[in-house]
Protein backbone atom coordinates (compact mmCIF):
# COMPACT_ATOMS: atom_id res chain seq x y z
CA UNK A 1 0.00 0.00 0.00
CA UNK A 2 1.21 3.53 -0.72
CA UNK A 3 2.95 5.65 1.92
CA UNK A 4 0.45 7.85 3.83
CA UNK A 5 1.53 11.20 2.34
CA UNK A 6 1.57 9.75 -1.15
CA UNK A 7 -1.80 8.13 -0.54
CA UNK A 8 -3.30 11.48 0.47
CA UNK A 9 -1.90 13.13 -2.63
CA UNK A 10 -3.52 10.39 -4.65
CA UNK A 11 -6.78 10.85 -2.76
CA UNK A 12 -6.70 14.55 -3.64
CA UNK A 13 -6.05 13.64 -7.27
CA UNK A 14 -8.87 11.09 -7.17
CA UNK A 15 -11.26 13.62 -5.63
CA UNK A 16 -10.40 16.13 -8.36
CA UNK A 17 -10.87 13.60 -11.14
CA UNK A 18 -14.14 12.38 -9.64
CA UNK A 19 -15.33 15.97 -9.23
CA UNK A 20 -14.64 16.74 -12.91
CA UNK A 21 -16.32 13.50 -13.94
CA UNK A 22 -19.28 14.12 -11.63
CA UNK A 23 -19.74 17.64 -12.93
CA UNK A 24 -19.81 16.40 -16.50
CA UNK A 25 -22.04 13.38 -15.93
CA UNK A 26 -24.48 15.35 -13.77
CA UNK A 27 -24.41 18.54 -15.80
CA UNK A 28 -28.19 18.80 -15.90
CA UNK A 29 -28.47 18.50 -12.14
CA UNK A 30 -25.61 20.89 -11.57
CA UNK A 31 -26.85 23.46 -14.10
CA UNK A 32 -29.17 25.41 -11.72
CA UNK A 33 -26.35 25.89 -9.22
CA UNK A 34 -23.99 26.96 -11.99
CA UNK A 35 -26.52 29.46 -13.35
CA UNK A 36 -27.30 30.96 -9.93
CA UNK A 37 -23.65 31.16 -8.96
CA UNK A 38 -22.54 32.60 -12.30
CA UNK A 39 -25.35 35.18 -12.23
CA UNK A 40 -24.48 36.27 -8.71
CA UNK A 41 -20.82 36.62 -9.59
CA UNK A 42 -21.71 38.59 -12.72
CA UNK A 43 -23.87 40.95 -10.64
CA UNK A 44 -21.08 41.38 -8.14
CA UNK A 45 -18.50 41.76 -10.90
CA UNK A 46 -20.60 44.35 -12.75
CA UNK A 47 -20.85 46.51 -9.67
CA UNK A 48 -17.15 46.13 -9.06
CA UNK A 49 -16.51 47.13 -12.66
CA UNK A 50 -18.59 50.29 -12.34
CA UNK A 51 -17.05 51.07 -8.99
CA UNK A 52 -13.53 50.52 -10.33
CA UNK A 53 -14.03 52.84 -13.29
CA UNK A 54 -15.69 55.50 -11.18
CA UNK A 55 -12.74 55.18 -8.83
CA UNK A 56 -10.35 55.75 -11.73
CA UNK A 57 -12.28 58.87 -12.77
CA UNK A 58 -12.15 60.04 -9.21
CA UNK A 59 -8.41 59.55 -9.03
CA UNK A 60 -7.94 61.46 -12.27
CA UNK A 61 -10.10 64.34 -11.00
CA UNK A 62 -8.12 64.43 -7.79
CA UNK A 63 -4.92 64.71 -9.82
CA UNK A 64 -6.23 67.47 -12.08
CA UNK A 65 -7.21 70.21 -9.65
CA UNK A 66 -9.14 72.11 -12.31
CA UNK A 67 -11.34 75.15 -11.83
CA UNK A 68 -13.66 76.71 -14.33
CA UNK A 69 -14.47 80.44 -14.12
CA UNK A 70 -17.57 81.07 -16.23
CA UNK A 71 -17.72 84.60 -17.58
CA UNK A 72 -20.71 86.87 -17.80
CA UNK A 73 -22.12 87.33 -21.33
CA UNK A 74 -21.86 91.08 -20.85
CA UNK A 75 -18.25 91.05 -19.67
CA UNK A 76 -16.07 93.88 -20.93
CA UNK A 77 -12.60 93.49 -22.35
CA UNK A 78 -11.09 95.32 -19.35
CA UNK A 79 -12.86 93.01 -16.92
CA UNK A 80 -11.58 89.98 -18.85
CA UNK A 81 -8.01 91.35 -18.84
CA UNK A 82 -8.29 92.05 -15.12
CA UNK A 83 -9.36 88.47 -14.44
CA UNK A 84 -6.50 87.14 -16.58
CA UNK A 85 -4.09 89.38 -14.66
CA UNK A 86 -5.37 88.10 -11.29
CA UNK A 87 -4.96 84.50 -12.46
CA UNK A 88 -1.53 85.20 -13.96
CA UNK A 89 -0.24 86.72 -10.74
CA UNK A 90 -1.71 84.10 -8.43
CA UNK A 91 0.92 81.66 -7.16
CA UNK A 92 -1.79 79.00 -6.74
CA UNK A 93 -2.39 78.94 -10.47
CA UNK A 94 -0.15 76.63 -12.52
CA UNK A 95 -1.86 77.33 -15.84
CA UNK A 96 -4.83 79.25 -17.09
CA UNK A 97 -6.46 79.50 -20.49
CA UNK A 98 -9.35 81.46 -21.91
CA UNK A 99 -11.95 79.34 -23.66
CA UNK A 100 -14.17 81.50 -25.76
CA UNK A 101 -17.82 80.79 -26.34
CA UNK A 102 -17.01 79.57 -29.88
CA UNK A 103 -14.23 77.28 -28.59
CA UNK A 104 -16.59 75.90 -25.95
CA UNK A 105 -19.11 75.09 -28.69
CA UNK A 106 -16.39 73.37 -30.73
CA UNK A 107 -15.30 71.32 -27.70
CA UNK A 108 -18.92 70.36 -27.09
CA UNK A 109 -19.28 69.21 -30.68
CA UNK A 110 -16.09 67.14 -30.39
CA UNK A 111 -16.97 65.56 -27.09
CA UNK A 112 -20.67 65.02 -27.77
CA UNK A 113 -20.69 64.02 -31.43
CA UNK A 114 -24.29 62.78 -31.28
CA UNK A 115 -25.48 66.03 -29.69
CA UNK A 116 -23.49 68.33 -31.98
CA UNK A 117 -26.55 69.10 -34.10
CA UNK A 118 -28.44 70.42 -31.09
CA UNK A 119 -26.22 73.48 -30.98
CA UNK A 120 -26.82 74.13 -34.67
CA UNK A 121 -30.56 74.13 -34.07
CA UNK A 122 -30.26 76.97 -31.55
CA UNK A 123 -30.34 80.60 -32.64
CA UNK A 124 -27.35 81.51 -30.52
CA UNK A 125 -24.55 79.65 -28.77
CA UNK A 126 -25.63 79.12 -25.15
CA UNK A 127 -22.16 78.13 -23.92
CA UNK A 128 -20.41 80.95 -22.04
CA UNK A 129 -16.76 81.91 -22.30
CA UNK A 130 -14.65 80.72 -19.39
CA UNK A 131 -11.19 80.57 -17.91
CA UNK A 132 -9.92 77.03 -17.42
CA UNK A 133 -7.55 77.11 -14.45
CA UNK A 134 -5.12 74.40 -13.31
CA UNK A 135 -4.24 74.74 -9.66
CA UNK A 136 -0.64 74.03 -8.71
CA UNK A 137 -0.43 70.49 -7.31
CA UNK A 138 0.94 71.56 -3.92
CA UNK A 139 -2.02 73.94 -3.48
CA UNK A 140 -4.89 71.49 -4.02
CA UNK A 141 -6.54 71.55 -0.65
CA UNK A 142 -10.28 71.70 -0.41
CA UNK A 143 -10.17 74.75 1.86
CA UNK A 144 -7.93 76.71 -0.50
CA UNK A 145 -10.03 75.80 -3.52
CA UNK A 146 -13.14 76.96 -1.69
CA UNK A 147 -11.42 80.20 -0.74
CA UNK A 148 -10.23 80.79 -4.31
CA UNK A 149 -13.69 79.99 -5.67
CA UNK A 150 -15.23 82.60 -3.36
CA UNK A 151 -12.52 85.16 -4.14
CA UNK A 152 -12.61 84.71 -7.91
CA UNK A 153 -16.37 84.34 -7.97
CA UNK A 154 -16.60 87.90 -6.63
CA UNK A 155 -14.48 89.36 -9.46
CA UNK A 156 -16.43 91.60 -11.83
CA UNK A 157 -17.44 89.73 -15.00
CA UNK A 158 -17.34 86.29 -13.38
CA UNK A 159 -20.73 84.57 -13.52
CA UNK A 160 -19.83 81.46 -11.53
CA UNK A 161 -17.03 79.16 -10.47
CA UNK A 162 -17.01 75.41 -10.70
CA UNK A 163 -14.18 73.38 -9.33
CA UNK A 164 -13.32 69.69 -9.33
CA UNK A 165 -13.79 69.05 -5.62
CA UNK A 166 -17.51 69.51 -5.99
CA UNK A 167 -17.56 66.85 -8.69
CA UNK A 168 -15.15 64.69 -6.70
CA UNK A 169 -17.49 64.78 -3.73
CA UNK A 170 -20.39 63.74 -5.91
CA UNK A 171 -18.33 61.01 -7.49
CA UNK A 172 -17.15 59.77 -4.10
CA UNK A 173 -20.73 59.54 -3.00
CA UNK A 174 -21.58 57.63 -6.19
CA UNK A 175 -18.68 55.21 -5.75
CA UNK A 176 -19.66 54.58 -2.13
CA UNK A 177 -23.28 53.97 -3.16
CA UNK A 178 -22.22 51.55 -5.91
CA UNK A 179 -19.94 49.66 -3.50
CA UNK A 180 -22.68 49.45 -0.89
CA UNK A 181 -25.20 48.12 -3.42
CA UNK A 182 -22.57 45.67 -4.72
CA UNK A 183 -21.95 44.39 -1.22
CA UNK A 184 -25.64 44.12 -0.39
CA UNK A 185 -26.83 42.64 -3.67
CA UNK A 186 -23.72 40.54 -4.25
CA UNK A 187 -23.91 39.17 -0.71
CA UNK A 188 -27.57 38.28 -1.09
CA UNK A 189 -27.17 36.50 -4.41
CA UNK A 190 -24.04 34.71 -3.23
CA UNK A 191 -25.96 33.47 -0.21
CA UNK A 192 -28.60 32.15 -2.60
CA UNK A 193 -25.81 30.49 -4.59
CA UNK A 194 -24.43 28.81 -1.45
CA UNK A 195 -27.87 27.41 -0.59
CA UNK A 196 -28.47 26.25 -4.18
CA UNK A 197 -25.08 24.51 -4.25
CA UNK A 198 -25.83 22.81 -0.93
CA UNK A 199 -29.13 21.50 -2.35
CA UNK A 200 -27.51 20.32 -5.57
CA UNK A 201 -24.83 18.47 -3.59
CA UNK A 202 -27.60 16.80 -1.56
CA UNK A 203 -29.25 15.65 -4.79
CA UNK A 204 -25.90 14.37 -6.11
CA UNK A 205 -25.26 12.39 -2.94
CA UNK A 206 -28.65 10.69 -3.18
CA UNK A 207 -28.15 10.06 -6.91
CA UNK A 208 -24.78 8.44 -6.24
CA UNK A 209 -25.80 6.32 -3.27
CA UNK A 210 -24.54 3.23 -5.08
CA UNK A 211 -21.08 4.69 -5.61
CA UNK A 212 -20.95 5.88 -2.03
CA UNK A 213 -21.94 2.39 -0.87
CA UNK A 214 -19.15 0.87 -2.92
CA UNK A 215 -16.63 3.43 -1.67
CA UNK A 216 -17.52 2.69 1.94
CA UNK A 217 -17.48 -1.08 1.45
CA UNK A 218 -14.00 -1.09 -0.03
CA UNK A 219 -12.64 0.99 2.82
CA UNK A 220 -12.57 4.55 1.55
CA UNK A 221 -11.97 6.91 4.49
CA UNK A 222 -14.76 9.38 5.27
CA UNK A 223 -12.47 12.17 4.11
CA UNK A 224 -12.37 10.68 0.62
CA UNK A 225 -16.10 9.93 0.44
CA UNK A 226 -17.00 13.45 1.57
CA UNK A 227 -13.95 15.02 -0.08
CA UNK A 228 -15.06 14.27 -3.62
CA UNK A 229 -18.33 16.16 -3.03
CA UNK A 230 -16.48 19.09 -1.44
CA UNK A 231 -14.18 19.18 -4.46
CA UNK A 232 -17.22 19.02 -6.71
CA UNK A 233 -18.82 22.01 -5.00
CA UNK A 234 -15.55 23.92 -5.19
CA UNK A 235 -15.21 23.02 -8.85
CA UNK A 236 -18.75 24.23 -9.55
CA UNK A 237 -17.77 27.52 -7.96
CA UNK A 238 -14.54 27.71 -9.91
CA UNK A 239 -16.31 27.06 -13.21
CA UNK A 240 -18.94 29.68 -12.29
CA UNK A 241 -16.21 32.18 -11.43
CA UNK A 242 -14.42 31.65 -14.75
CA UNK A 243 -17.73 31.78 -16.63
CA UNK A 244 -18.77 34.95 -14.84
CA UNK A 245 -15.47 36.69 -15.60
CA UNK A 246 -15.61 35.51 -19.22
CA UNK A 247 -19.20 36.69 -19.75
CA UNK A 248 -18.52 39.96 -17.95
CA UNK A 249 -15.50 40.56 -20.16
CA UNK A 250 -17.49 39.75 -23.29
CA UNK A 251 -20.27 42.14 -22.21
CA UNK A 252 -17.70 44.79 -21.31
CA UNK A 253 -15.96 44.46 -24.69
CA UNK A 254 -19.28 44.68 -26.52
CA UNK A 255 -20.33 47.67 -24.47
CA UNK A 256 -16.97 49.30 -25.09
CA UNK A 257 -17.24 48.94 -28.84
CA UNK A 258 -20.76 50.40 -28.61
CA UNK A 259 -20.07 53.48 -26.46
CA UNK A 260 -16.40 53.85 -27.32
CA UNK A 261 -13.52 53.38 -24.93
CA UNK A 262 -13.73 56.85 -23.51
CA UNK A 263 -17.21 57.13 -22.06
CA UNK A 264 -15.93 59.08 -19.10
CA UNK A 265 -13.73 61.15 -21.35
CA UNK A 266 -15.95 64.15 -20.93
CA UNK A 267 -15.35 64.06 -17.23
CA UNK A 268 -11.71 63.23 -17.02
CA UNK A 269 -10.41 61.54 -20.17
CA UNK A 270 -10.21 58.24 -18.31
CA UNK A 271 -10.45 55.25 -20.62
CA UNK A 272 -12.76 52.45 -19.44
CA UNK A 273 -10.86 49.49 -18.07
CA UNK A 274 -11.83 45.92 -17.19
CA UNK A 275 -11.34 44.63 -13.67
CA UNK A 276 -7.81 44.51 -12.25
CA UNK A 277 -6.15 41.07 -12.14
CA UNK A 278 -6.52 40.92 -8.37
CA UNK A 279 -10.27 41.53 -8.63
CA UNK A 280 -10.59 38.92 -11.38
CA UNK A 281 -8.72 36.46 -9.16
CA UNK A 282 -10.92 37.52 -6.24
CA UNK A 283 -14.09 36.93 -8.25
CA UNK A 284 -12.94 33.46 -9.36
CA UNK A 285 -11.69 32.67 -5.85
CA UNK A 286 -15.00 33.92 -4.46
CA UNK A 287 -16.84 31.51 -6.76
CA UNK A 288 -14.65 28.66 -5.56
CA UNK A 289 -15.22 29.60 -1.92
CA UNK A 290 -18.98 29.90 -2.51
CA UNK A 291 -19.12 26.40 -4.02
CA UNK A 292 -17.01 24.94 -1.25
CA UNK A 293 -19.14 26.65 1.37
CA UNK A 294 -22.29 25.23 -0.26
CA UNK A 295 -20.86 21.71 -0.14
CA UNK A 296 -19.73 22.15 3.47
CA UNK A 297 -23.23 23.34 4.30
CA UNK A 298 -24.67 20.13 2.81
CA UNK A 299 -22.42 18.03 5.06
CA UNK A 300 -22.51 20.32 8.08
CA UNK A 301 -24.51 19.79 11.29
CA UNK A 302 -27.77 20.96 9.70
CA UNK A 303 -27.01 19.50 6.27
CA UNK A 304 -28.26 16.04 7.11
CA UNK A 305 -25.88 14.27 4.75
CA UNK A 306 -23.55 12.78 7.34
CA UNK A 307 -25.90 9.85 7.80
CA UNK A 308 -26.00 9.23 4.03
CA UNK A 309 -22.23 9.06 3.97
CA UNK B 1 -9.67 -15.41 10.46
CA UNK B 2 -13.21 -15.07 11.85
CA UNK B 3 -14.16 -15.78 15.46
CA UNK B 4 -17.67 -15.22 16.76
CA UNK B 5 -18.43 -15.34 20.50
CA UNK B 6 -22.09 -15.28 21.45
CA UNK B 7 -22.80 -12.82 18.65
CA UNK B 8 -26.42 -11.70 18.71
CA UNK B 9 -28.21 -9.18 16.52
CA UNK B 10 -31.62 -7.81 17.39
CA UNK B 11 -33.84 -5.43 15.44
CA UNK B 12 -36.33 -4.24 18.02
CA UNK B 13 -38.19 -7.31 19.20
CA UNK B 14 -36.89 -9.49 16.33
CA UNK B 15 -33.69 -11.48 16.85
CA UNK B 16 -31.99 -11.97 13.49
CA UNK B 17 -28.90 -13.73 14.86
CA UNK B 18 -28.89 -15.63 18.14
CA UNK B 19 -25.82 -16.41 20.23
CA UNK B 20 -23.60 -17.32 17.26
CA UNK B 21 -20.35 -19.11 18.14
CA UNK B 22 -18.14 -20.24 15.28
CA UNK B 23 -14.76 -19.74 13.72
CA UNK B 24 -13.29 -19.76 10.23
CA UNK B 25 -9.60 -20.58 9.84
CA UNK B 26 -7.26 -18.57 7.61
CA UNK B 27 -7.27 -19.92 4.06
CA UNK B 28 -10.49 -21.88 4.59
CA UNK B 29 -13.40 -22.05 2.11
CA UNK B 30 -16.67 -22.06 4.02
CA UNK B 31 -20.22 -22.16 2.71
CA UNK B 32 -22.83 -20.19 4.57
CA UNK B 33 -26.28 -21.56 3.96
CA UNK B 34 -29.81 -21.36 5.25
CA UNK B 35 -33.31 -20.49 4.09
CA UNK B 36 -34.15 -16.98 2.94
CA UNK B 37 -34.48 -14.70 5.95
CA UNK B 38 -32.56 -17.10 8.19
CA UNK B 39 -29.91 -14.49 8.95
CA UNK B 40 -27.12 -15.15 6.40
CA UNK B 41 -26.96 -11.57 5.17
CA UNK B 42 -27.17 -10.24 8.73
CA UNK B 43 -24.17 -12.36 9.68
CA UNK B 44 -22.19 -11.14 6.67
CA UNK B 45 -23.12 -7.52 7.42
CA UNK B 46 -21.85 -8.01 10.97
CA UNK B 47 -18.56 -9.42 9.64
CA UNK B 48 -17.86 -6.44 7.35
CA UNK B 49 -19.20 -4.15 10.04
CA UNK B 50 -22.05 -2.65 8.12
CA UNK B 51 -23.79 -3.24 11.45
CA UNK B 52 -22.71 -3.88 15.01
CA UNK B 53 -23.73 -6.94 17.03
CA UNK B 54 -26.25 -6.16 19.77
CA UNK B 55 -24.21 -8.36 22.10
CA UNK B 56 -21.29 -10.75 21.89
CA UNK B 57 -18.10 -10.26 19.92
CA UNK B 58 -16.72 -10.80 16.44
CA UNK B 59 -12.99 -10.83 15.80
CA UNK B 60 -11.91 -10.54 12.18
CA UNK B 61 -8.26 -10.98 11.29
CA UNK B 62 -7.36 -10.01 14.84
CA UNK B 63 -9.58 -6.91 14.95
CA UNK B 64 -12.33 -6.83 17.56
CA UNK B 65 -15.32 -5.23 15.85
CA UNK B 66 -17.02 -4.33 19.13
CA UNK B 67 -14.18 -2.11 20.32
CA UNK B 68 -13.22 -0.76 16.89
CA UNK B 69 -13.48 3.01 16.36
CA UNK B 70 -15.26 4.47 13.34
CA UNK B 71 -11.88 5.53 11.92
CA UNK B 72 -10.67 1.93 11.97
CA UNK B 73 -13.58 0.62 9.92
CA UNK B 74 -12.03 1.53 6.51
CA UNK B 75 -8.90 -0.38 7.55
CA UNK B 76 -11.00 -3.48 8.31
CA UNK B 77 -12.87 -3.19 5.04
CA UNK B 78 -9.66 -3.10 3.05
CA UNK B 79 -8.89 -6.52 4.44
CA UNK B 80 -12.29 -7.83 3.33
CA UNK B 81 -13.62 -8.13 -0.21
CA UNK B 82 -17.38 -8.31 -0.53
CA UNK B 83 -19.30 -9.73 -3.52
CA UNK B 84 -23.03 -9.09 -3.67
CA UNK B 85 -25.90 -10.92 -5.31
CA UNK B 86 -26.89 -7.68 -7.04
CA UNK B 87 -23.19 -6.99 -7.86
CA UNK B 88 -23.41 -3.30 -6.86
CA UNK B 89 -21.46 -2.39 -9.98
CA UNK B 90 -21.54 1.27 -10.97
CA UNK B 91 -23.46 1.44 -14.22
CA UNK B 92 -21.77 4.43 -15.79
CA UNK B 93 -18.30 2.90 -15.49
CA UNK B 94 -16.80 0.16 -17.60
CA UNK B 95 -15.81 -3.17 -16.07
CA UNK B 96 -12.18 -2.02 -15.91
CA UNK B 97 -13.20 1.29 -14.32
CA UNK B 98 -15.40 -0.44 -11.75
CA UNK B 99 -12.42 -2.51 -10.67
CA UNK B 100 -9.85 0.26 -11.05
CA UNK B 101 -11.97 2.75 -9.09
CA UNK B 102 -11.51 0.61 -5.98
CA UNK B 103 -7.77 0.60 -6.57
CA UNK B 104 -7.78 4.39 -6.61
CA UNK B 105 -9.81 4.45 -3.40
CA UNK B 106 -7.31 2.23 -1.63
CA UNK B 107 -4.53 4.61 -2.68
CA UNK B 108 -3.11 3.22 -5.92
CA UNK B 109 -2.03 5.56 -8.70
CA UNK B 110 -4.11 5.60 -11.88
CA UNK B 111 -1.53 3.51 -13.75
CA UNK B 112 -1.19 1.01 -10.91
CA UNK B 113 -4.95 0.69 -10.56
CA UNK B 114 -5.30 0.15 -14.30
CA UNK B 115 -2.58 -2.50 -14.36
CA UNK B 116 -4.02 -4.31 -11.35
CA UNK B 117 -7.55 -4.22 -12.73
CA UNK B 118 -6.28 -5.81 -15.94
CA UNK B 119 -4.62 -8.57 -13.92
CA UNK B 120 -7.73 -9.21 -11.87
CA UNK B 121 -10.04 -9.18 -14.87
CA UNK B 122 -7.74 -11.72 -16.47
CA UNK B 123 -7.86 -13.80 -13.27
CA UNK B 124 -11.66 -13.97 -13.48
CA UNK B 125 -11.60 -14.44 -17.27
CA UNK B 126 -13.01 -11.03 -18.12
CA UNK B 127 -10.04 -9.31 -19.75
CA UNK B 128 -11.78 -9.33 -23.15
CA UNK B 129 -14.83 -7.51 -21.69
CA UNK B 130 -12.89 -4.86 -19.76
CA UNK B 131 -14.21 -1.91 -21.75
CA UNK B 132 -17.88 -2.88 -21.60
CA UNK B 133 -20.43 -1.34 -19.24
CA UNK B 134 -22.25 -3.55 -16.70
CA UNK B 135 -25.50 -3.48 -18.68
CA UNK B 136 -23.60 -4.94 -21.64
CA UNK B 137 -22.51 -7.92 -19.53
CA UNK B 138 -24.41 -11.08 -18.61
CA UNK B 139 -25.24 -11.84 -14.96
CA UNK B 140 -22.34 -14.26 -14.64
CA UNK B 141 -19.94 -11.76 -16.19
CA UNK B 142 -21.14 -9.05 -13.82
CA UNK B 143 -20.49 -11.37 -10.89
CA UNK B 144 -16.98 -12.02 -12.13
CA UNK B 145 -16.33 -8.30 -12.41
CA UNK B 146 -17.76 -7.93 -8.89
CA UNK B 147 -15.29 -10.56 -7.70
CA UNK B 148 -12.39 -8.85 -9.46
CA UNK B 149 -13.42 -5.62 -7.73
CA UNK B 150 -13.57 -7.36 -4.35
CA UNK B 151 -10.01 -8.60 -4.87
CA UNK B 152 -8.60 -5.20 -5.78
CA UNK B 153 -7.54 -4.35 -2.24
CA UNK B 154 -5.80 -7.74 -1.92
CA UNK B 155 -8.14 -8.85 0.88
CA UNK B 156 -7.37 -11.69 3.27
CA UNK B 157 -11.07 -12.55 3.41
CA UNK B 158 -13.72 -12.59 0.67
CA UNK B 159 -17.40 -12.57 1.62
CA UNK B 160 -19.81 -13.56 -1.12
CA UNK B 161 -23.48 -12.88 -0.42
CA UNK B 162 -25.32 -15.31 -2.73
CA UNK B 163 -23.30 -14.36 -5.80
CA UNK B 164 -24.83 -17.20 -7.80
CA UNK B 165 -28.40 -16.48 -6.71
CA UNK B 166 -29.39 -15.00 -10.09
CA UNK B 167 -27.32 -17.29 -12.30
CA UNK B 168 -28.15 -20.45 -14.23
CA UNK B 169 -26.60 -23.67 -12.81
CA UNK B 170 -23.72 -23.90 -15.31
CA UNK B 171 -22.70 -20.28 -14.83
CA UNK B 172 -23.07 -20.66 -11.07
CA UNK B 173 -20.60 -23.59 -11.09
CA UNK B 174 -18.23 -21.58 -13.26
CA UNK B 175 -18.35 -18.64 -10.82
CA UNK B 176 -17.88 -21.00 -7.88
CA UNK B 177 -14.74 -22.41 -9.54
CA UNK B 178 -13.25 -18.94 -9.73
CA UNK B 179 -13.91 -18.42 -6.02
CA UNK B 180 -12.29 -21.76 -5.31
CA UNK B 181 -9.24 -20.77 -7.40
CA UNK B 182 -8.92 -17.58 -5.41
CA UNK B 183 -9.21 -19.55 -2.19
CA UNK B 184 -6.38 -21.84 -3.35
CA UNK B 185 -4.17 -18.74 -3.58
CA UNK B 186 -4.60 -18.35 0.18
CA UNK B 187 -7.63 -16.06 0.52
CA UNK B 188 -10.26 -17.11 3.03
CA UNK B 189 -13.71 -17.33 1.41
CA UNK B 190 -17.15 -17.30 3.01
CA UNK B 191 -19.64 -18.15 0.28
CA UNK B 192 -23.33 -17.69 1.09
CA UNK B 193 -25.71 -19.82 -0.95
CA UNK B 194 -28.83 -21.90 -0.53
CA UNK B 195 -27.99 -24.12 -3.48
CA UNK B 196 -27.21 -27.64 -2.12
CA UNK B 197 -25.71 -28.70 -5.45
CA UNK B 198 -23.03 -26.05 -5.21
CA UNK B 199 -22.23 -27.05 -1.64
CA UNK B 200 -22.06 -30.69 -2.68
CA UNK B 201 -19.80 -29.81 -5.62
CA UNK B 202 -16.99 -28.64 -3.35
CA UNK B 203 -17.78 -30.49 -0.16
CA UNK B 204 -16.27 -27.83 2.07
CA UNK B 205 -17.32 -27.03 5.63
CA UNK B 206 -20.72 -25.36 5.84
CA UNK B 207 -22.13 -22.92 8.35
CA UNK B 208 -25.88 -23.33 8.52
CA UNK B 209 -28.04 -20.47 9.75
CA UNK B 210 -31.45 -21.54 11.01
CA UNK B 211 -33.76 -19.18 12.86
CA UNK B 212 -30.79 -16.98 13.67
CA UNK B 213 -28.68 -19.84 15.09
CA UNK B 214 -25.42 -20.90 13.45
CA UNK B 215 -24.35 -24.54 13.22
CA UNK B 216 -21.31 -25.97 11.55
CA UNK B 217 -21.56 -29.03 9.26
CA UNK B 218 -18.57 -30.97 8.02
CA UNK B 219 -18.60 -33.36 5.07
CA UNK B 220 -20.54 -36.52 5.89
CA UNK B 221 -23.55 -34.62 7.19
CA UNK B 222 -22.39 -34.69 10.77
CA UNK B 223 -23.64 -31.68 12.58
CA UNK B 224 -21.01 -30.49 14.99
CA UNK B 225 -20.76 -27.59 17.29
CA UNK B 226 -18.25 -25.14 15.86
Amino acid sequence: MAAPERAWRRYAQLCTEEAVRGLWFNRRTVLPALVVMTTSLIVLGAFLLVSENLGAVLARWRERGQMQLFLDDAITEQQQDAIAAVLGESEEVALHRLITSAEAAELFRTDFRELGDVLAMLDENPLPSSFSVSIASQMRSERLLQQLAEEWGALPGVDGVQYDLQIIRRLELGVRAVRFVALLLGGTVLLAAVITTANVVRVLVVARAREIDVMRLVGAPDAVVVGRFLFEGALQGLVSGVLAVGLLYAAFSMGLSYVGGDAFGLLASVPLRFLRATLVAGLIGGGLATGLLGSCLAFGPGGGLRSEI
Amino acid sequence: MIRAFHATKRYGSITALRDANFHVRPGEFVFLTGASGAGKTTLLRLIYRAELASSGQLIIDGLNLATMTRRQVPELRRRIGVVFQDTKLIFDRTAADNVGFVGRIVGLSRAEARRRSEELLELVGMQHRADLYPEQLSGGEQQRVGLARALMSAPVLVLADEPTGNLDPDTAVEVLRIFRAINRRGTTVVFATHDPDLIAALGCRTLVVEDGRVRSLTRGDNAVSA
